[in-house]
């Protein structure tokens, strides 16, 4: 019997320094290096090569600033403007690598958008992409008003963004 | 033209915008009971109309919305009494019109369109919408 085992040890090495082995692996992993605070929703899905950007409230805007970082489940930039995508949705998109998406030309789940970009009035839109969890950036200089503004705070709302009020994180 | 008689060719003329309700969106009444009707066209993302007055856009807003001209909501008319600045843009562009019911002769927001502070006529599928000039 010992012989045997001795035989198993030689062929096959020693189970309980295996043991021993596995479990020191990850120890000797390098910790991660220091990642970005978490934006708000925390992100689901991989980060991936998706760089985050933070935007500011432009001149006369209100709440934010907002930090974006694009996930692979949530990557898309959605655009609720009339005309097409917004040259703002463009621009988050490029910096971020997510992918721009006309919410008035085909439908969207709420858990693939990363931000939402609105030319929203002051009243309706501004409340109604908050309340769904999905942060807002609006081009007008409105501030929360209307039936849903108890859902609009300062870090699911930026307004009066401009293109140059977007930077990288 | 030529063929339309005169008395429709100036109404077709005088009318800015026309539509018909398609439908009203589940919490379109938490906006009316602060005197709000929002208006989006059928076009627009289902999370927006859920909080909308929903419209088939027949003929799209083709000359802006002024003060002076009358909106007419099945059979109640209203004088506009006030055009935000971005009020037209979201009209033409998305069927989408937030009509304020507070007699204000300057826009509290760049979106909204002010009438008279009378009671929002009730809503009813089918119903006509018009913008005409004054």
């Amino acid at each position: 019997m010992a012989l045997w085992d001795n035989v198993k040890k030689a062929l096959l090495g020693d189970p309980a320094k295996h043991a021993a082995q596995a479990e020191q692996k990850p120890a000797e992993r390098p910790a991660p290096e220091a990642s970005a605070p978490d934006p708000a929703p925390a992100p689901t899905g991989d980060v991936g090569d998706y760089k985050a950007v933070r935007i500011e409230r432009g001149k006369g805007g209100w709440g934010g600033p907002l930090v974006i970082q694009p996930t692979t489940q949530r990557n898309l930039i959605y655009s609720v403007t009339g005309g097409g995508i917004h040259p703002l949705a463009q621009r988050i998109a490029d910096m971020t690598g997510a992918t721009p998406f006309d919410g008035f030309k085909s439908k969207a789940d709420f858990e693939q958008i990363a931000v939402a970009v609105i030319d929203c009035g002051g009243t309706a839109r501004v409340g109604v992409y908050p309340m769904k969890g999905i942060p807002t950036v609006d081009i007008h200089n409105a501030s929360p008003s209307g039936p849903l503004m108890k859902f609009i705070n300062e870090t699911n709302f930026v307004s009066g963004v401009k293109e140059e009020n977007v930077h990288p994180a | 033209m030529q063929a339309v008689p005169d008395f429709y060719r100036d109404l077709l003329l005088m009318r800015k915008f026309f539509a018909h309700v398609t439908g009203i969106g589940e919490f379109a009444q938490e906006f009316i009971d602060e005197g709000v009707l929002v208006f989006f066209a059928d076009s627009a993302p289902e999370e927006l109309q859920e909080h909308a007055v929903v419209h088939d856009d027949e003929e799209t807003l083709h000359d802006d919305v002024a003060v002076g001209d009358k909106i007419r909501i099945g059979s109640v008319k209203l004088p506009v009494l006030a055009v935000g600045k971005v009020a037209n843009e979201n009209f033409r562009n998305l069927g989408h019109l937030v009509l304020k019911f507070n007699g204000l002769s300057e826009p509290e927001m760049d979106g909204d369109v002010c009438v008279p502070e009378v009671v929002a006529p009730d809503i009813k599928l089918g119903m006509e919408l018009e913008v005409m000039r004054d």
